[in-house]
């Protein structure tokens, strides 16, 4: 790689670089790059390594306050399955029971929610 | 009263109609269909169009450049004047002619109007790069977009917009996972492909460098480099940019699909870690430090990015953050695609040029894709714990289009399988990773 002087000044002077010259020169780049964001993925493993210990979950000031029902993104707000449960009601007439209620969007296009949802799930742990 | 009419038809600008302005009318109609109607980058393919629709208007005042003194493009010797002090001229007009070292004759002209107060040198004389050769007097201040275009010129909107796509950034993900940075830097290798297909072709190293970076998937990068490296590809390049960042989800699905199994799409990745506020800010301040030491030339792209992020997680200055994100990244945006498109005059977009920028484009983008995907299959090999290569498509930066690409089509072969928060970490990487090759690119080829 010692050629990346002369060929600097090469491409400065706008002249047309033989293919191997290029070759060359996008293999330095691709390096450059590597090397940049490879050195910054080892740097970040140590930073972890070091810094993520001193993470403390603050819970006690939670855990002793108990908390009102949040809805979770996606969920339907219970005034809006009163209002389901009285339509269905109103249209049926026969005896029925309601199971469940799902929004009829595709479900592919609620990944946004879904995902926030298995994070909180999985941010909680069962006691046993 | 006919004549009179007839007389006020000369002041219009109809008479000033060219060939290539109807033509980019149509253009600007199909920039709009594709914005308003198909929902292509909406945000910068509506200023871009209506910016080009501004520059396709006999409606010089727009963009002239305001009176005063005319230096000289090159080394050389002054031939002769065309004018005399006092001639009145207009943009375009024939002022003198210089002759370069090699005895070619170079026409000089008037870049405003005016009155010519004062010649400052005689002709038969040496003239150097940049010498003050005349004067030019008028009470016209220049026009708007005169102005507004310096932001491009120097440098200011695409390093502003990345203060706000850093205020709107979460590295954790990244930084949960550090490995998925090697992702967003192998989708370089679509840039450097590019550059190198597009030098055999016959573009010159600074041309096929701004091309290269529509592989980049990165607006602001790609126009912060066309306009050190390319200006007058610039329109073409930020086109080819925002509309192929569009079609992300059409392009990567099926070289995703083309370079991986069933078995690597079904892999199922571990929980990311909760990453904590030290660590985004520790993050912040040593990307900073090691890419610009190792690219000085991208410091003002890497620093505002960094500094946005650091605004973003110090927690401290959500007044600031909301500007970032909301204000600041709204108006340069304005500003930023209409001044992009107010480049886009018939003369500099109607050209063969155009046509190859954007199919370079492609490839661009389907090599950057394909160097994701194939990094992870390597990452495989040695990693114990696998990586789903659909995530490796998103190292092309189009945050967040390209993650999404990723979770989409990892929940079509596993509708239980979520990699949308583990792409998102190649899919910052690849910001990054874009940055940090057009900071070699500026090094080396200005």
């Amino acid at each position: 790689m010692t050629a990346l002087v002369p060929l600097a000044a090469a491409t400065a002077g706008a002249e047309q670089l033989t293919f191997l010259q290029n070759l060359q020169f996008q293999a330095v780049g691709v390096m450059v790059v590597m090397t940049s964001l490879g050195g910054l993925a080892i740097v970040v493993a140590i930073l972890a390594a070091l810094l993520a210990p001193m993470h403390k979950p603050a819970r006690a000031a939670s855990a002793a306050v108990p908390q009102a029902a949040v809805l979770l993104p996606g969920e339907i707000p219970p005034e809006v399955r009163a209002v389901i449960a009285a339509a269905v009601h109103t249209v049926l007439k026969s005896p029925h029971r309601i199971v469940d209620v799902q929004p009829a969007a595709n479900p592919l296009l609620q990944a946004w929610s879904m995902e926030g949802r298995r994070q909180i799930f999985q941010s909680h742990s069962f006691r046993r | 009263m006919l004549q009179d009419f007839l007389d006020f038809f000369k002041l219009t600008g109809f008479p000033d109609v060219t060939w290539q302005m109807p033509v980019m009318w149509s253009v600007c109609l199909v920039l709009f269909y594709l914005a308003v109607y198909k929902g292509f980058e909406p945000l910068l393919l509506v200023p871009i169009a209506f910016g080009a629709l501004l520059a396709n208007l006999p409606a010089p005042a727009l963009v002239s450049e305001p009176p005063g003194i005319v230096l000289s493009p090159l080394a050389g010797e002054l031939v002769e004047w065309t004018i005399t002090p006092g001639t009145h001229v207009k943009e375009g007009d024939l002022l003198g002619r210089v002759k370069d070292p090699d005895g070619q004759i170079h026409e000089l002209k008037a870049h405003s109007h005016g009155q010519v107060t004062e010649l400052k040198t005689s002709p038969g004389e040496p003239v150097h790069e940049g010498e003050e050769l005349l004067n030019v007097f008028s009470r016209e201040p220049g026009g708007l977009y005169y102005y507004i275009s310096k932001g491009i010129e120097w440098e200011i909107f695409p390093p502003l917009i990345f203060l706000g796509v850093g205020a709107l950034t979460d590295f954790g993900p990244l930084l949960a996972r550090p490995i998925t940075l090697l992702l967003g830097a192998a989708a370089q290798v679509g840039v450097a492909a590019t550059f190198l297909i597009a030098s055999l072709i016959g573009f010159s190293p600074g041309e096929a460098a701004s091309i290269g970076i529509i592989g980049g998937a990165d607006g602001p990068t790609a126009i912060f480099l066309s306009a050190k490296l390319a200006p007058h590809l610039l329109p073409a390049i930020a086109v080819a940019a925002y509309s192929y960042m569009a079609l992300v989800p059409l392009i990567q699905p099926p070289i995703m699909r083309a370079l991986t199994t069933k078995k690597e799409r079904l892999i199922r990745m571990k929980s990311l870690r909760q990453v904590n506020k030290l660590e985004k800010l520790v993050f912040a301040l040593v990307v900073t430090v090691v890419c610009i030491l190792l690219v000085p030339a991208a410091a003002s792209l890497i620093g505002m990015l960094m500094l946005g992020n650091f605004l973003r997680e110090c927690g401290v200055t959500d007044r600031l953050v909301k500007a970032s994100q909301n204000e600041i990244i709204n108006i340069i945006t304005i500003f930023l695609g209409t001044s992009v498109g107010i480049t886009m005059t018939g003369e500099r977009f109607l050209k063969p040029e155009t046509l190859m920028i954007i199919g370079l484009g492609v490839v661009a983008f389907g090599v950057a894709t394909a160097g994701g995907v194939l990094m992870a299959k390597l990452l495989n090999l040695v990693l114990p714990e696998k990586i789903n290569p659909l995530i490796g498509s998103a190292g092309v930066s189009a945050v967040p289009m390209a993650a999404r690409v990723s979770q989409v089509e990892g929940q079509r072969e596993d509708p239980q399988n979520f990699l949308l928060m583990h792409a998102m970490g190649p899919n910052v990487a690849g910001v990054i990773g874009t940055a940090v090759i057009a900071g070699y690119y500026i090094a080396t080829l200005k």
